[in-house]
């Protein structure tokens, strides 16, 4: 026990974890409509769809890969899925169609960077670029409302007390985790993210491990798109842009390094509650939305400030 | 015998990029009745002014193996304090030496943070674009600022030997650069830092100085492109350049300046921002639906791309066989 714990003081998610309690203590303290039960369900709720994008992210982030195409396939995925729900598709079918969309997006990127490799960098703007302006093709500059309530059921509804989106976030988190700190695949992920040369001299599958990577990512951000999808009840071609540069956001405040090897999902769900957090809570004081950004900015660069800092009093007492 | 091949190899060996836009520019010349007309061509021109000047800083920026996010931000803000101080009183000129420091304050801080702090480029711009943007909107509620002054009409309309003004502007940010980037020591230093920044270390260089001055540089850069910006539109917009410091990045990608080797040309940003902003005022001359345009863009930008990387790749090999 005593050795788990020094081993999470030693992790690079500890000091996230301490800046979350902090921020839920304070927050708690200034705010007692926080403390409310119905308030902490609003919040898992707010950062299921943050924390699923973050997740498959996660992975690509392990392997020191960055995937910018987040945002905008989750947004494409969700109008597609939206235009199919109204062309009366059954739901099952349009779920498939939803996944396997995102296989392809995954397929794509993963071909990009390991097969032509591509900076992902560079690749998965691109990809971004397009898939931006393939959701503005289909939906044809319109917005899409009122979608059948078995859909929407998986935005708002509850399973015993939990809403389904959180029950369907916490089961994604777990298969990633599992994935990624029980299986070989996981293994690969973060032995190529810390040293790509050591890992392809030690046969690593290199290309296969990053094409399961980036389909992981775009997988997650096709459920994503659909749970956005089934909790605005609407679906907009710009509903997903906002989750692109806030999803890189929650992972590397979760401690996860953008050189890839060093992270854990643990430390994502942080990075993600951290940021609902503090939306929740400017949200509640009633501070403007457009002060918000400025908020979490501020956090952003002291995080990650904070967790360079460490790493390098670390190397010092190496040397 | 010698000579006719050499120029045919020298031909070859251009970038794809270069060949992407002649291409497009015979698609166009064919579909487009008066393409070349000189009021097309200008249009081309001062629309490509912003991107331009944001692109150069970008290339500079790229070459230090890093990325600014917070480009468009700086140019949001810098046309809303801008006009903003033109409504309080405060003189034109002098309003715009202010918001120009004020961006690059903004390029200082990020050049602190990422050299001193030791952190991603990628993160400590997104935050400050965050913090930036953020401001920009407070302190215009959302809205768009205005004044009139014939200051703006006179910046955007005056034409110097038929070439509006902003474009000279953008030639003289491009001959400044230029004899900055590679025939001046911090020139120099940019380089090295994203070819070997250890070795620099060891020869007693400062990284943390060249960091700050380069993102400084660049914050500059982001200043001049707000003016202008604002002149053209001739109000302070807080959103006008949002994303503008992805097209940037994309011109310079396009240009042929690489992410990770730290190499690449401020002539290769040139044809990057012409290729996309070209390929964006054909499409639309053209008449090609909206809705259509950023997909067909995004992927004809992605297949620049790769016909890059692929060429550097095997090009030299191509090359051999010819040989």
């Amino acid at each position: 026990m005593n050795k788990k714990l020094q081993e999470f003081r030693n992790s690079s998610s500890f000091y996230s974890f301490i800046g979350l309690c902090a921020l839920v203590v304070l927050c708690s303290l200034i705010s007692s409509n926080f403390r409310s039960l119905d308030n902490v369900i609003t919040i898992l709720r707010q950062a299921s769809v943050l924390l699923i994008l973050s997740t498959g992210l996660t992975a690509v982030l392990l392997t020191g890969e960055i995937d910018l195409s987040v945002g905008a396939t989750s947004g494409l995925i969700g109008c597609l899925c939206a235009q199919l729900l109204k062309a009366e598709f059954p739901i099952p079918v349009v779920f498939l169609i939803g996944i396997g969309m995102g296989v392809i997006f995954g397929c794509f990127n993963g071909f990009l960077v390991g097969t032509i490799k591509l900076p992902s960098f560079v690749a998965t703007y691109a990809t971004n670029w397009v898939a931006s302006g393939l959701a503005i093709m289909v939906m044809n500059g319109a917005v899409i409302y009122n979608l059948p309530k078995g859909f929407t059921w998986l935005g708002t509804g509850y399973i015993a007390i939990f809403p389904v989106v959180v029950v369907i976030a916490a089961i994604i988190v777990l298969i990633a985790y599992v994935l990624l700190q029980r299986t070989t695949f996981g293994r690969d992920v973060y032995s190529l993210g810390s040293n790509a040369d050591a890992a392809r001299y030690s046969a690593v599958p290199v290309k296969r491990t990053l094409f399961l990577t980036f389909v992981m990512c775009s997988v997650c951000a096709a459920i994503a798109g659909l749970l956005m999808t089934a909790r605005l009840n609407a679906a907009d071609t710009a509903m997903g842009d906002a989750y692109g540069l806030q999803t890189v956001a929650a992972v590397v405040i979760g401690g996860t390094s953008m050189l890839g090897g060093e992270g854990s999902i643990s430390g994502t769900i942080i990075g993600a509650l951290i940021l609902t957090v503090l939306v929740n809570i400017m949200n509640l004081l009633g501070i403007s939305s457009y002060a918000q950004p400025i908020v979490a900015g501020f956090v952003i660069i002291a995080m990650v400030l904070f967790d360079a800092y460490k790493r390098f009093a670390k190397e010092k007492s190496i040397i | 015998m010698k000579n006719k091949w050499g120029f045919l190899r020298s031909v070859q060996k251009l970038p794809p990029v270069v060949w992407m836009l002649a291409m497009l520019v015979i698609i166009f010349s064919i579909t487009i009745p008066d393409y070349f007309a000189w009021s097309n061509i200008t249009n081309i021109l001062i629309q490509s002014v912003p991107i331009l000047i944001l692109a150069f800083a970008q290339t500079l920026v790229i070459l230090t193996q890093g990325v600014d996010l917070s480009l468009g931000a700086q140019v949001n803000f810098c046309t809303v304090i801008w006009i903003l101080m033109a409504n309080s009183g405060i003189p034109l000129l002098a309003g715009a030496v202010i918001s120009i420091a004020a961006t690059v304050m903004i390029g200082i801080v990020n050049g602190v943070i990422i050299g001193n702090g030791r952190i991603s480029p990628f993160i400590a711009t997104l935050g400050t674009q965050y913090i930036t943007n953020g401001f920009t909107l407070l302190i215009t509620a959302g809205a768009s600022v205005y004044f009139s002054s014939y200051i703006f009409l006179f910046v955007s309309e005056t034409k110097i030997l038929f070439l509006p003004l902003p474009v000279w502007i953008a030639a003289a940010v491009f001959g400044v650069t230029w004899v900055m980037l590679y025939r001046t020591k911090f020139g120099t230093n940019i380089i090295g830092l994203g070819g070997n920044s250890e070795a620099l270390t060891l020869a007693g260089i400062s990284i943390n100085k060249s960091l700050i001055k380069t993102y400084a540089y660049a914050g500059l850069l982001a200043g001049i492109a707000g003016l202008i910006t604002a002149c053209r539109v001739e109000s302070g917009q807080p959103t006008v350049a949002i994303g503008w410091e992805f097209e940037a990045m994309a011109a310079v990608l396009l240009g042929g300046t690489s992410l990770i080797e730290g190499k690449g040309s401020l002539v290769g940003t040139i044809f990057g921002v012409f290729l996309i902003k070209i390929l964006q005022n054909g499409l639309n001359v053209e008449g090609v639906n909206a809705l259509y345009q950023n997909a067909l863009i995004g992927s004809i930008v992605l297949t620049a791309i790769i016909l890059d990387c692929c060429a550097r790749r095997y090009g030299k090999n191509w090359r051999n066989a010819y040989e």
